[in-house]
């Protein structure tokens, strides 16, 4: 049947209905979801990311400076952010003090990132949820609302999406050298040497990125908020809010976007690293302990394990569920109202592509064009750092431990273990599954709202993925 | 340019009536997904127009529409039909390739290896997309956790190897022209098309003045010849001094770094330390 | 013989050569030791021009090396790279496969004889590519 397609497998009562959705498509990564739904009511979620490397388990050994572009390749559609989280690890563990004018290119670099990411996620990804497209075969088949010039119009912008986001990435490349995985952004910086050329070039493409994502995306997000606007009602999640922070070095003039801070139960707090644990209670990995992050003990994965469903972990903030992306960095720096859904967090990541164009415009005005600063960076027998910044998903954190001048352990926690955690040993669900729990299913045929709510955190498996910790030292990362 | 002629070659073949547009099924095995991201930042031409004019995606996950059931259905539907199978992300059978998952179906889990295996069979071309792909890659690197492979070896035959991490959408718009063209793209002795993988990057290298007169770099950032940093140019065929990245902007020996030889079978492990002082 | 011996030794020629053009009175005498002087230095510009051979290096005394003072060759902040396999220490300063001074996570400076029989089994032909510069002492 055309649609998303559902297993449905009648329980004995025949009042419960389980549905299983795997591929997700349009995310990053491979996600299966299932839902029970009683009275057209999901009751219970789990989302499991179904995808393993190791990275962690790969690191160990390796050469510290490795780390930034090794780490790069956790994640193709958000590769900057894991070089800039890399970099900031590096430094501290290095001790050294990045130069100034080379932390503003690198964060010129990193926001250029997040505009490839918004363009790509709304208009690609997310459009085909709410309206036809025309560019790719296939359909999502249902509750199409649109009418014809609206439908039109987002066609045309899902065109135009990928030439803008293509420019975007022309972006970072100019200053990284290619993308994704770049090699531009370094331990103390940037190694590109900027000239009054690069940086009117830099000026032209961002200005017609600006232009497009402040019309155009602005214009259609808006669009589809008013035919579907149950989903500013629908698919919340917790109201627990964690960022790491973005632009919160530049000053705290125009160029400031958020600080490291938490809001729970109605209090913004700054944040508290050492309040991070993760655990591992339904997830692929053999022991239930919480740990902090970092840790190490040893671990291993555990695909057999009663109850399990998921290579995802559980991250929690002083034992909390939180919520991270755009729609928290959007609160908690004030620029937004303070509701959460899915519709918000689709108008929160677009509304954040404008915000974050203006402020790179006004950065273009403060980098200086001359050429990098970098170092010959000396390797301490052994040290440790950390390295926290939010990527466009949420926050991201790098964890280093060296020793005898070598990788002794490496400890990553991405945006989505937040997001997409499963549920933990209290009993409490992840974001996502919280999301979804409680949600009306309109038609049982065609469980629309279950993709629109998840694509709506942007989900990015390949980095929820990655860790694998095994009998060596375990690092679990523990955000206390 | 080259890849222009021959892309514009093939779309008047199609024009002419020479069959339909072959379909083509992109499938995401254990990677980043960064080969899809780096191929939709393609031009001259786009990923739009090579879309539009060349094939038919019938499958993708990160483009399709159609979710959970219904798009492995598509994929099954494609299986029947004239298709070109390109893989990105390495391969892992290890427990019955749990660590990897395609899709839930009718009641059962369907690996990424079966996935790939499945297509494999009735593929008229088969193209290893990216290093992990066609080499193994990242996925792979020591200890390599879930016995990752690459797709020649999962298979147990040679395909069409583009490797780069990710690889570079020139090299691939190029490959695929040359197979909707021709029906073949010429290779070398490990898979990978001559059109891109003749010379190393060494070769070719706006630096060799420097490297030939030993001017070396001593950090990054500096203008000189990066050798010394431990650049793998001389022992990476790739095109990157010559087609670049991202619309021809830059590369990273011009981003004042090392080449990481990142289209190397041998990648991570032969290349390390990337960085050295 | 070996290099420097012979560059001794047209050096010794030359002397000679000059000391007699100016021992001789006679011109015909002068003469015949100003055309051998003549010759004697075309030859020597021959011989600067032409390349150190194979057998040059071969047979000129080996520089001899204590793992100690092969460890400061590791081809780190711009020093040479030189390595050691079966006795014989080589440069691999400027080969393709040694970048940084880096082979497969390998650092320059160290005895490889094990690690080169283990990654070069059907290749030991490398090998003669690369210039040597000494031997370890064993």
């Amino acid at each position: 049947m055309p649609g998303c397609g559902a297993s449905k497998n009648k329980k004995e009562n025949a009042m419960t209905i389980k549905i299983t959705l795997d591929p997700i498509t349009r995310i990053s990564g491979p996600l299966s979801i299932e839902v029970e739904i009683e009275r057209n009511k999901i009751v219970n979620a789990k989302s499991s990311g179904v995808q393993y490397r190791g990275f962690e388990k790969m690191l160990t050994g390796r050469s510290p400076l490795d780390t930034v572009y090794f780490t790069e390749r956790i994640c193709g559609i958000c590769s900057v952010a894991h070089g800039v989280s890399a970099s900031l690890a590096l430094e501290d563990a290095l001790k050294v003090k990045p130069d100034a004018n080379g932390v503003k290119v690198r964060n010129f670099a990193h926001a250029a990132d997040f505009l490839q990411n918004i363009i790509r996620q709304i208009c690609l990804y997310v459009f085909p949820d709410y309206v036809k497209i025309a560019a790719v075969p296939g359909s999502t088949g249902n509750d199409f609302r649109l009418p014809e010039k609206f439908t039109r119009k987002i066609n045309e912008d899902y065109i135009k999406a990928i030439e803008y986001s293509r420019l975007s990435h022309e972006m970072v490349a100019l200053i990284g050298g290619k993308v994704p995985h770049s090699h531009g952004i370094f331990v103390g910086g940037t190694t590109v040497n900027l000239d009054p050329l690069k940086i009117i070039r830099l000026k032209s493409m961002l200005q017609s990125i600006r232009d497009f994502i402040a019309n155009n995306m602005v214009e259609d997000i808006n669009i589809i908020a008013e035919y579907y606007p149950e989903y500013y009602k629908i698919g919340g999640g917790t109201g627990n809010l964690l960022t790491y922070g973005l632009f919160d070095e530049m000053g705290e003039g125009e160029l400031h976007y958020v600080n490291p801070s938490v809001y729970i139960n109605g209090k913004i707090d700054k944040l508290n690293a050492k309040a991070i644990t993760e655990g591992t209670a339904y997830s692929w990995y053999s022991g239930n302990k919480t740990r902090e992050v970092p840790s190490m003990e040893p671990t291993e994965t555990d695909i057999k394990k009663e109850g399990a469903y998921t290579f995802i972990k559980a991250a929690r903030y002083e034992g909390k569920v939180m919520q991270v992306g755009p729609l928290s960095r959007m609160i908690l720096s004030g620029s937004y109202k303070n509701r959460i859904s899915t519709m918000d967090r689709l108008m929160a990541r677009v509304l954040e592509g404008k915000k974050l164009s203006e402020k790179m415009l006004k950065l273009l005005e403060v980098i200086e064009p001359i050429p990098a600063v970098q170092g010959k960076y000396a390797i301490p027998e052994s040290s440790v750092g950390m390295g926290l910044k939010d990527s466009v998903r949420g926050a991201l954190g790098h964890w280093i431990a060296i020793e005898k001048g070598v990788i002794k352990n490496y400890d990553i926690v991405t945006p989505s273990v937040w997001n997409l955690s499963p549920v933990d040993e209290r009993g409490q669900h992840g974001a996502m599954e919280e999301a979804l729990i409680g949600t009306e299913i309109r038609d049982g045929e065609h469980p629309m709202e279950i993709g629109r709510i998840i694509r709506s955190f942007d989900p990015c498996l390949s980095c929820a993925t990655h860790v694998i910790t095994d009998c060596r030292e375990p690092y679990y990362i523990e955000l206390i | 340019m080259e890849v222009i002629k021959l892309v514009e070659e093939a779309i008047d073949r199609v024009k002419e009536g020479n069959g339909a547009k072959i379909n083509f099924i992109w499938i995401e095995a254990n990677g980043c997904a960064g080969d899809i991201i780096s191929f939709l930042n393609a031009d001259e031409p786009d990923a739009l127009y090579f879309l539009k004019e060349m094939v038919n995606l019938k499958y993708s996950p990160s483009l399709m529409q159609a979710e959970g059931e219904r798009a492995y259905e598509e994929f099954l539907e494609t299986l029947n039909t004239d298709f070109i199978l390109g893989v990105e992300g390495s391969m892992t059978n290890v427990e019955n390739g749990f660590y990897d998952i395609f899709a839930y179906y009718k009641g059962k889990t369907v690996s990424v290896a079966e996935a790939v295996a499945k297509a494999a069979e009735k593929a008229k071309h088969i193209i290893a997309i990216g290093t992990c792909a066609a080499f193994g890659g990242i996925s792979a690197a020591r200890p390599n956790p879930t016995g990752c492979t690459s797709l020649s070896v999962f298979l147990g035959k040679q395909v069409v190897n583009v490797p780069g991490c990710p690889a570079n959408p020139l090299w691939v718009m190029g490959t695929v022209a040359s197979l909707v063209l021709y029906s073949k793209v010429e290779v070398d002795d490990k898979g990978r098309p001559l059109m891109f993988f003749k010379d190393t990057n060494h070769i070719n290298c706006e630096r060799r003045s420097y490297f030939d007169n030993k001017i070396n770099a001593q950090k990054l950032g500096d203008k000189e010849c990066m050798f010394k940093l431990g650049c793998r140019g001389p022992v990476t065929k790739a095109y990157c001094p010559i087609g670049r990245w991202n619309s021809r902007i830059n590369w990273p020996v011009g981003d004042n770094t090392p080449c990481i030889g990142c289209a190397n079978e041998y990648f991570p492990d032969g290349s390390e330390p990337f960085v050295r002082y | 013989m070996d290099r420097k011996s012979r560059h001794k030794q047209m050096l010794e020629d030359i002397n000679y050569c000059n000391k007699m053009i100016n021992f001789y009175n006679c011109p015909y005498a002068k003469q015949y030791w100003i055309n051998l002087f003549n010759i004697k230095m075309q030859e020597a510009l021959k011989e600067l021009e032409a390349p150190e051979t194979k057998e040059d290096t071969a047979r000129e005394p080996k520089k001899q090396f204590t793992l100690e003072e092969l460890a400061k060759y590791d081809g780190s902040m711009g020093k040479a790279a030189y390595i050691a396999v079966d006795g014989i220490v080589y440069d691999v300063s400027w080969n393709s496969c040694w970048g940084g001074g880096t082979h497969f996570g390998l650092l320059a400076g160290k005895n490889f004889t094990e690690e080169f029989k283990k990654g070069h089994m059907n290749d030991v032909g490398v090998l003669k590519e690369l210039p040597v510069v000494g031997v370890l002492k064993q």
